[in-house]
């Protein structure tokens, strides 16, 4: 094993601790609708929120540094170039995001200054970690693109798949920049805002997991290498071509021209048609193998993104992107059913197959099988469908009642937030926020023991799913 | 629009999606299996989402603008898993006969 893939251990590690983290975080979150008093003065709201928030945004992170350190060197049959700086960098990583939850949950008071930026918190969605933090992400990512573009260089070798991530580097790095950036004009914070978030989210991610997929399925399929990068170029290009347009939906109501109303409608509407052909992709690969690999979790895992995808970016984010609809769902718990489907389908599922698919190796499985994936995986999905169920309800009530006909004044508010099918979606979301808790409990039992004995002997013939 | 519009509107629209991934999900898997009971069902569900597309457009109070953009992507949503099964065809095909 190369110490790259070492390393990577450590982060697909991390990023399974902080999946545990955000979990808590939500649950918590989840819990404070239904029992507004919780930890009153004690832990508020605001910090179970940014939490949840954050550490999803860092452990899919780790999880695609940790997937690309993991798959390098055997991309290159070289080991990672300045690996020793890495493995310094990860420590610092880690400490600096210990640090700075310690600082979310101890010190969130005061008055807000120069200083509170930089020590304390930037005070903007998703990107909230102090300045000091954020210097420490620029650096990892830095080294990171050092790691990546080195290792190609001294490799002497260049594929098709490293040059789409080495590209995807430059944009993922400079847009995170965009994090310092403190305008006191909204329209304008919002405007450069979006560019990191969507970019992030829509745009740069994509294609890294994208890169991360085609490994995936050279690895379990044995897919040649031919055939995953064509299919990476037009995936690219076409989630690209809508994706980055697509940044219009975010532009609706915060002060921007109205042309994007219209941009954004349509480059929305058509991110769909993409994710339709990766789920056509899927269904092929998988059945052109027959469903036989020798490591069924992964496999179900690269399935489960692809439709995940497709029905959590694709179906809930159409159903409220037209501005007409986006007028009154935009903002209300309805986007937080998308913005949780999408980001479970386009992205966790993803990484939760590279765990996978690294353990295999790790634990020289020839088969890798359990029980426990397969609970895991009907508690982690099932959570996630409940979850996304109870707050379309929610959001559906919020914008009918709240919006549409109470015109978005506090009365109007207040009223959707006592309404008894707000009330009761949130309890639901709770009580599936705790399915998808017990799924995350599996799916450690089973990282810790998959694999460790062989259940499957040597040798023995492939089963089908 | 009025409350219940916007509601029925986004329901809807959300299943013309669903009935589009019913239609390419399950066009792929009756081409893998030679299956015309699924190719029936991959139809049947166009059906569908051509039917929405008829709803949307009669009941709703979306733009006429909107209704166009839906009446172009039920389209898009015709040819996306036959092209790209195809595409995916050829490419496994020339990729095997390198290999």
């Amino acid at each position: 094993m190369y110490r790259s893939q070492k390393l990577a251990l450590r982060y697909l590690t991390a990023a399974l601790l902080l999946f545990g983290v955000m979990t808590a975080a939500g649950l918590l979150s989840a819990l404070y609708y239904v029992e507004p008093s919780t930890l009153y003065n004690v832990l508020d709201f605001s910090v179970a929120k940014t939490l949840h928030i954050d550490t999803l945004v860092i452990w899919l992170l780790m999880g695609f540094i940790g997937s690309v350190y993991w798959f390098l060197p055997q991309e290159l049959e070289h080991e990672v170039e300045g690996i020793w700086l890495a493995e310094i960098l990860f420590f610092v990583f880690f400490a600096a995001v210990l640090a700075v939850a310690g600082i979310f949950i101890f010190v969130q008071y005061g008055t807000t200054s120069e200083s509170s930026l930089w020590l304390i918190n930037q005070g903007r969605k998703y990107v909230e970690a102090p300045r000091w933090a954020a210097i420490g992400i620029v650096l990892v990512v830095l080294v990171f693109v050092y790691n990546v573009t080195m290792t190609a260089i001294r490799a002497r070798r260049m594929t098709g798949i490293l040059w789409v991530l080495a590209l995807d580097l430059i944009p993922l790095t400079a847009l995170y920049l965009n994090a310092f950036s403190a305008p006191t004009n909204m329209s304008e914070d919002q405007y450069w805002w979006w560019w990191l978030v969507h970019m992030w989210v829509e745009g740069t991610w994509e294609v890294l997991i994208g890169c991360i997929m085609a490994w995936a399925l050279m690895d379990i399929f044995g897919t040649s290498r031919k055939i995953v990068e064509a299919w990476l170029y037009i995936e690219v290009m076409l989630v690209l071509g809508t994706g980055i347009l697509g940044l219009g939906h975010h532009y609706f109501w915060i002060g921007t021209p109205d042309y994007w109303l219209t941009i954004g409608g349509v480059f929305s509407a058509m991110e769909p048609l993409p994710l339709l052909g990766m789920v056509v992709h899927a269904v092929y690969d998988a059945g052109t193998h027959k469903m036989k690999t020798t490591n069924r979790p992964a496999m179900f895992w690269l399935l489960a993104e692809a439709f995940g995808n497709f029905i959590g970016a694709g179906m809930f984010g159409f159903m409220m992107t037209l501005p007409q609809i986006n007028l009154y769902s935009h903002g209300t718990q309805w986007t937080v059913s998308h913005g949780h489907f999408a980001f479970w389908g386009a992205y966790a599922c993803g990484v939760i197959a590279i765990f996978y698919i690294a353990l295999q190796k790790v634990r020289e499985a020839e088969v890798l099988e359990s029980r426990a994936w397969k609970w895991s995986m009907a508690m982690l999905n099932i959570g996630m469908i409940g979850m996304v169920g109870g707050l379309l309800i929610a959001g559906i009530t919020q914008a009918f009642y709240e919006r549409a006909q109470g015109g978005s004044t506090l009365q109007a508010f207040v009223v959707a937030a006592e309404n008894i099918w707000f009330r009761n979606a949130m309890v639901f979301r709770l009580a599936f926020g705790i399915v998808f808790a017990l799924g995350y409990l599996a799916l450690v039992y089973d990282m810790l023991t998959i694999g460790k004995k062989s259940t499957v002997p040597a040798g023995a013939e492939l089963k089908p799913a | 629009m009025t409350p219940a519009e916007v509601i029925m509107t986004a329901i809807g629209l959300a299943l013309f999606v669903l009935a589009g991934g019913c239609y390419g999900g399950l066009y792929a898997a009756a081409m893998l299996r030679s299956s015309r009971r699924l190719m029936g069902t991959a139809f049947a569900s166009y059906a569908v989402q051509l039917g929405l597309t008829v709803l949307v457009w009669m009941y709703s109070n979306l733009a006429m603008s909107w209704k166009l953009l839906i009446l172009a992507s039920v389209l898009g949503y015709a040819f996306v898993p036959v092209v790209t099964w195809r595409y995916m065809h050829i490419l496994h095909r020339t990729g095997e006969q390198t290999t």
